[in-house]
């Protein structure tokens, strides 16, 4: 029971520091939006920390992976993966050539 | 039937709370678009975000309504017109031919009804083949005569 008690602490712990990350990400967004006013950041910032990470930290986490990958541009290597998939597993025609 | 309740309770007061908050998310991104934009004129960048802030806040699911539309009709249009004319016409029939949409039924029944009366001239039509053609010509002439009555209304 104690390796579990152990992973379930682990978990725990890794989660809060999934939490901070997330809230350090919706704050630093408010900050790169609202730069023009330090007021304006902490309101925004605060919200959104409050709603998407102390509230819904599920809808939160997922809200920011989505925003991420989306705004990553790595969706554009998505085709990628279909030319590599014909290239390593080169099928070879019946007959043989 | 008390927890479905409750859970409903639940999912629609969450969806509110996100609500407000992509209001504000949408409203951050339209401060920091009229500030770039209104720089050297601060009445401008007052208003606007007073006027922003009014849509976003009080108007915002009329206003989506619009964006949407404006997108669909708009931005996609071309892709609209093409589905019609291209896929949905067909489906309902259709095809276009000379700018105009012809009921492909309608076309068959007119051509058929062509080879009946060569047929006719030939005097090789059936005593069916006549009454058809017969019908066919009545109905043609009421028709006739009810557009004629339109355009004299």
């Amino acid at each position: 029971m104690g390796l579990f008690n152990d992973i379930v602490t682990w978990a725990t712990y890794l989660w809060w520091l999934w939490l901070f990350l997330v809230a350090w990400w919706y704050y630093s967004w408010s900050k790169e939006h609202l730069a023009f006013s330090p007021v304006m950041t902490l309101v925004v910032g605060g919200i959104l920390v409050y709603f998407l990470v102390i509230e819904h930290p599920l809808i939160g986490s997922a809200g920011m992976l989505f925003w991420v990958v989306l705004m990553s541009g790595v969706l554009y290597l998505l085709p990628v993966v279909g030319s590599i998939f014909n290239t390593i597993l080169v099928k070879k025609p019946p007959g043989g050539m | 039937m008390l927890t479905a309740l409750l859970f409903m309770e639940g999912v629609f007061s969450t969806l509110s709370e996100l609500d407000f908050v992509v209001r504000v998310m949408v409203f951050s991104y339209m401060l920091f678009w009229l500030y770039m934009t209104f720089r050297e004129a601060q009445l401008l960048f007052g208003i606007g975000t007073i006027v922003a802030g009014y849509l976003i806040f009080v108007h915002g699911i009329t206003v989506t309504v619009v964006v949407v539309l404006w997108l669909v009709f708009f931005l996609l249009g071309s892709q609209l017109q093409m589905l019609c004319w291209f896929a949905l016409f067909p489906l309902l029939g259709y095809q276009q031919a000379g700018g105009r949409l012809h009921k492909e039924s309608e076309m068959a029944a007119q051509q058929n009804l062509q080879e009946i009366e060569q047929k006719a001239r030939a005097g090789t039509a059936s005593q069916e083949e006549i009454h058809a053609l017969q019908e066919a010509y009545a109905q043609q002439e009421m028709q006739h005569e009810q557009a004629g009555r339109m355009r004299a209304g």
